[in-house]
C-alpha cells in the first residue's frame, strides 16, 4: 500500500482497577478479578447482578484536569481521562501542533450515552414537570457521536475524525480505521479512543440472552457460562514511525495491519464453524505481511460464552493448524469484564504492553480446558515470552469481526529510545 | 492505487421507494406528513418525511422479516435494489463471491428506536416482559449486519456513526478499502429512521425554529425543519471490476475529506482551509466543480448557515459559480441517508449531464441553485456536508 509505518507512542486507560495504564496493566498481570456485584442500580430482577464497574473514586483524585460534571456523560468522561493520559505519555499537545491537518481522532463505542438516555426515558415514562425535565441530562449527551465531539473539541483534534460503532468489535475496528488514515497520509498522527459504561438496559439485554455469568467469567474453560459487563476506556496515540523518531518519542509497538469481516450468519450468535471470524484474522495477517510462523500470541475476544469461545478457537485453529500448541492465548475479559466498544482498545493496549515487555496477563478462573482448544491458554498466572507478532480479536453483534496485528517496535526505534 | 467508481444506487425515502422514481423528481415540493401529535410535535404546521409500506419480503426471509425493525427493513431494501441494479444479485444469490463484497453503513440516530423497543420493560420496571429477540436491534450496526446476512456478504464490514455526515464517512471508508485493494466491490450506504425518541430530540432542538411556511433553501432565513427517514446505498467498485463485469460507471470517486475546523472559525478562514486542504483531498479544484450536491437542510441552523456562507464565499471570490442543489428539499432531512443520497445525485448529474432541482429555494438565495432540472458541466462534482460544530465531510466525483 504505502511504506509509511504506524507505531504506538502513547496509551491511556480507565478500568475497573481505576485510572491509568499502570493500574490496568498491573491489575491484569497480577490476575486480579475486578468482578463484583453492581450497585449502580437494582439488579435483583435480573438473572445475574455481576459486573466490573469503574470505581467511583476515578475522577476524584487530585490533579484530574477533566471534570465529570463538565463532560456530562460517563463514557465520554472516562474517554477524556484516557486520552489525556495517552497524549501526555506521547508528549503531544494538539493545541501546540502546527501539523496540517492536525491530529486525527477515531472513537469506538457501543452504548455511550445509554445511562443518560435511560434517565430521560424514565422521566418521560413516569411523567415529570418542566422543572424536573430541566434537571435531566442534555439530549446532546445521548447522541452516539457526543463522545467524538467532546474529545475533538477538548483536545483540539482537528485531523480526520470519525466514530465506529460495530458493537463489541468497535475498538479493534476503530484501530484499523486509524491505521489506514496514517498509512494513507490523511494525517501523521491520530488518537484512537473510546469509552463504554454499564447501563441497566444493556445489562438487562445481555442477561436476557444468557450471556452473563452468575458465578465468574471463565474464558476457554470447559464449564464456562458467560462474562460480566465491564466499564472503562482506552486510548492509543498512533503516528508514523518517521515522525515518532524525529521527535524522539517512546515507541511501544508497531501496528502492522488489520482485517475486518462479517460472519453473515446471525445477529447475535457467532458462526458455528468460525469461518466468518477467520476471514478477519486472515485479512489482518495478509495486510500485516506476517507469516503464520511469526505469530506468538493471541489476545482473544474470549468472552467466555459457550458459542463465542468455540467459534474463536475453531477460527484460529483453521488458520494455525499444527502450530496451535506453540501460540499463547489469553482473555483479559476474565478479569476486567467485557467492556464492549472499549474492549478492543483496552485489549490493544494490553497487547502492546505484552509485545513491549514480554509478559502476558493470565486468563483467570481457568480450570478445565475445552477439548477443542489446543492453544496454550495462559491460565491463572502471567507468563513471560518474547513476542514477535501478536493478534488481538474482537467480535460484535450483527456479525462484525475485527482483528489487528501488533509487532515489536522497529529495531532501530528501540535504539533511539 | 485502484480507481474507484460508482456503478449503482438503491434508495428509499419519503419521496420514492426506488432510485429510478427519485430520479424523475421535478422541483415541486414533496408531500410531507404531519408531525404525529403524540410524538412531541413542536406545534401546528410541523411536518416529517416518513415512509410507509416498506417491502420487507422482497429480499428478507420470513423469519428475518418478523423481527426486523424499520431501519433494518429500509436498509435491506435499498441494498438489494443497488445490488440488483449493479448486476450483483440475481436469482437469490450474488453474482460474485459474497466474501469479496464489503458493506459499510453510516447512521446517526437509529438507536433511539431500538433502545425504546427493547428497553421499555427495563425502564418501566417490568423486567419480566423483556423480549430478548429485540436486544440486537439496540446495536447501531444491526442494519449493516442484516444486509450482510440477507445477501450473504462476508467482506470487510463496518458501521460509521459520526452524526449526520456518517453517510459520507461510509463512502470514504469504502473508497479507502477499494483503492488499497482490500476488496473489489463495496456497498456504501446511509440509513436513518424516525421514532418517538428521535422526534422528541428534534422537537427540543427545533424549539425556536419557524414552523410556518416551508423549508427555505440557501437564503439564510428561518426555514421549517423536516426530520425524515430513509436509506440510500451505493455500489462502489474498482474500475477494473466494473469493466470486467461490463458495468457502465455513473462517476469516479476522486477523493474524500473528513475533518474539523476549530469551533468559531471565521468564514474567511474556513474558506481558506477549504480551498487549501479540503478541495485537494477531494481531488478537485474549485474551477473543476460543475455541480455541488449540498448538505443544506432548508433551515437556519448553524450547519446550513455555515455551508451556504462557505459556498457563497468561494463562488464570489473565485469567479466561478457551480450549479448547487440540495436533495433534502425533495425528501426531508434523513441525515446519513441523505448524505449518501447527495452522492447519488452528484454521480447521476455527472452521468446524465443534468442535475435534479431543489424545491423551496429562497428568493434571497445568491448561489446558482438548480430550480429546475439543469444542464451541468461534467468535469467534477462536490458533495458537501458541515455539521455546524466544526466537522465536515466532503467527497469529490468526476466523470468516469
Amino acid at each position: 500500500m504505502t511504506d509509511r509505518r504506524v507505531v504506538v507512542t502513547g496509551m491511556g486507560a480507565v478500568s475497573a482497577y481505576g485510572r491509568g495504564v499502570q493500574a490496568f496493566w498491573e491489575g491484569t498481570l497480577d490476575g486480579r478479578s475486578a468482578a463484583r456485584p453492581i450497585t449502580a442500580f437494582d439488579t435483583a430482577p435480573f438473572r445475574s447482578g455481576l459486573g466490573a464497574p469503574v470505581p467511583e473514586s476515578v475522577g476524584l483524585a487530585p490533579g484530574v484536569q477533566v471534570q465529570r460534571a463538565a463532560v456530562g456523560e460517563e463514557a465520554a468522561f472516562y474517554a477524556c481521562l484516557a486520552v489525556a493520559e495517552a497524549l501526555e505519555a506521547a508528549g503531544l499537545d494538539p493545541e501546540q501542533s502546527d501539523a496540517d491537518p492536525g491530529i486525527g481522532c477515531v472513537v469506538a463505542t457501543l452504548c455511550a450515552g445509554a445511562r443518560n438516555l435511560e434517565r430521560i426515558e424514565r422521566a418521560y415514562q413516569t411523567g415529570v414537570d418542566e422543572a424536573a425535565l430541566a434537571a435531566l441530562p442534555d439530549d446532546e449527551t445521548t447522541l452516539v457521536d457526543y463522545q467524538l465531539r467532546v474529545l475533538c473539541e477538548r483536545f483540539g483534534l482537528l485531523g480526520p475524525s470519525t466514530l465506529i460503532s460495530t458493537a463489541c468489535a468497535s475498538g479493534t475496528d476503530a484501530l484499523g480505521w486509524g491505521f489506514d488514515q496514517v498509512r494513507l497520509g490523511a494525517c501523521d498522527a491520530l488518537v484512537v479512543a473510546g469509552g463504554d459504561i454499564i447501563s441497566e438496559v444493556i445489562h438487562g439485554g445481555f442477561n436476557s440472552v444468557f450471556s452473563i455469568t452468575q458465578t465468574r467469567p471463565r474464558p476457554f474453560d470447559r464449564d464456562r457460562n458467560g462474562f460480566v459487563i465491564g466499564e472503562g476506556a482506552g486510548a492509543l496515540v498512533i503516528e508514523t514511525l518517521e515522525r515518532a523518531q524525529a521527535r524522539k518519542a517512546k515507541i511501544w509497538a508497531e501496528v502492522l495491519g488489520y482485517g475486518l469481516s462479517n460472519s453473515a450468519y446471525h445477529l447475535t450468535a457467532p458462526s458455528k464453524d468460525g469461518s466468518g471470524e477467520s476471514l478477519a484474522m486472515r485479512r489482518a495477517l495478509a495486510t500485516a505481511g506476517v507469516g503464520l510462523d511469526e505469530v506468538d500470541f493471541v489476545n482473544a475476544h474470549g468472552t467466555a460464552t459457550s458459542h463465542n469461545d468455540r467459534s474463536e478457537v475453531l477460527a484460529l485453529a483453521s488458520i494455525f493448524a499444527d502450530r496451535a500448541p506453540e501460540i499463547s492465548i489469553t482473555s483479559i475479559k476474565s478479569m476486567i469484564g467485557h467492556c464492549m466498544g472499549a474492549a478492543g482498545l483496552m485489549e490493544a493496549i494490553s497487547t502492546v504492553m505484552s509485545v513491549n515487555t514480554g509478559q502476558i496477563p493470565p486468563t483467570i478462573n481457568f480450570e478445565q480446558p475445552d477439548d477443542i482448544n489446543t492453544f496454550q491458554v495462559v491460565g491463572n498466572t502471567a507468563r513471560r515470552r518474547t513476542i514477535r507478532a501478536a493478534m488481538s480479536n474482537s467480535f460484535g453483534f450483527a456479525g462484525h469481526n475485527s482483528c489487528v496485528v501488533i509487532g515489536a517496535p522497529p529495531a532501530a526505534a528501540h535504539l533511539e529510545t | 492505487m485502484q480507481t474507484v467508481v460508482i456503478t449503482a444506487v438503491g434508495a428509499v425515502n419519503a419521496r420514492s421507494m426506488d432510485w429510478d422514481s427519485f430520479g424523475e423528481a421535478d422541483g415541486s415540493a414533496p408531500s410531507f406528513a404531519p408531525w404525529p401529535a403524540d410524538a412531541w410535535s413542536p406545534g401546528e404546521g410541523a411536518i416529517i418525511g416518513s415512509l410507509s409500506g416498506v417491502d420487507r419480503g422482497r429480499y428478507m426471509s420470513t423469519m428475518d422479516q418478523r423481527a426486523a425493525d424499520k431501519v433494518t427493513a429500509m436498509t435491506v431494501l435499498a441494498a438489494g435494489q443497488a445490488l440488483e441494479a449493479a448486476g450483483l444479485w440475481r436469482d437469490g444469490a450474488t453474482t460474485v463471491s459474497g466474501d469479496e463484497i464489503a458493506t459499510i453503513i453510516g447512521t446517526s440516530r437509529p438507536e433511539f428506536g431500538g433502545f425504546n423497543k427493547f428497553g421499555l420493560p427495563v425502564i418501566s420496571g417490568n423486567v419480566g416482559r423483556i423480549n430478548p429477540v429485540l436486544f440486537p436491534y439496540m446495536a447501531r450496526s444491526v442494519a449493516c449486519g442484516q444486509v450482510c446476512i440477507t445477501f450473504k456478504l462476508r467482506g470487510y464490514s463496518t458501521n460509521m456513526a459520526a452524526g449526520p455526515l456518517s453517510g459520507v464517512h461510509a463512502i470514504a471508508r469504502a473508497w479507502d478499502l477499494l483503492r488499497t485493494g482490500r476488496c473489489e466491490v463495496a456497498l456504501a450506504g446511509g440509513t436513518e429512521c424516525l421514532s418517538k425518541a428521535s422526534l422528541r430530540y428534534s422537537a427540543r432542538r427545533y424549539a425556536a425554529a419557524s414552523l410556518t411556511g416551508a423549508p427555505s433553501y440557501f437564503g439564510g432565513e428561518a426555514g421549517k425543519p423536516v426530520p425524515a427517514e430513509g436509506a440510500t446505498v451505493l455500489v462502489l467498485e474498482t474500475l477494473e471490476s466494473a469493466r470486467r463485469r461490463s458495468r457502465e460507471p455513473l462517476a469516479r470517486v476522486t477523493g474524500a475529506a473528513i475533518g474539523r475546523y476549530r469551533s468559531g472559525t471565521e468564514i474567511s478562514e474556513a474558506a481558506e482551509a477549504f480551498a487549501r486542504r479540503t478541495l485537494p483531498a477531494c481531488g478537485l479544484s474549485w474551477e473543476q466543480v460543475g455541480v455541488v450536491s449540498s448538505g443544506v437542510a432548508g433551515t437556519d441552523r448553524p450547519s446550513d448557515q455555515r455551508e451556504t456562507a462557505l459556498l457563497e464565499w468561494m463562488a464570489d471570490r473565485r469567479g466561478h459559480a457551480p450549479v448547487v442543489t440540495a436533495c433534502r428539499s425533495l425528501t426531508g432531512d434523513a441525515e446519513a441517508a441523505s448524505s449518501v443520497l447527495q452522492a447519488a445525485v452528484a454521480a447521476a448529474a455527472l452521468s446524465q449531464g443534468s442535475v435534479l432541482p431543489t424545491a423551496n429555494v429562497s428568493p434571497r438565495a445568491r448561489l446558482n441553485v438548480a430550480r429546475g432540472r439543469e444542464a451541468v458541466r461534467r468535469d467534477g462534482a462536490l458533495v458537501t456536508g458541515f455539521d455546524g460544530a466544526g466537522a465536515y465531510a466532503c467527497l469529490g466525483l468526476a466523470a468516469a
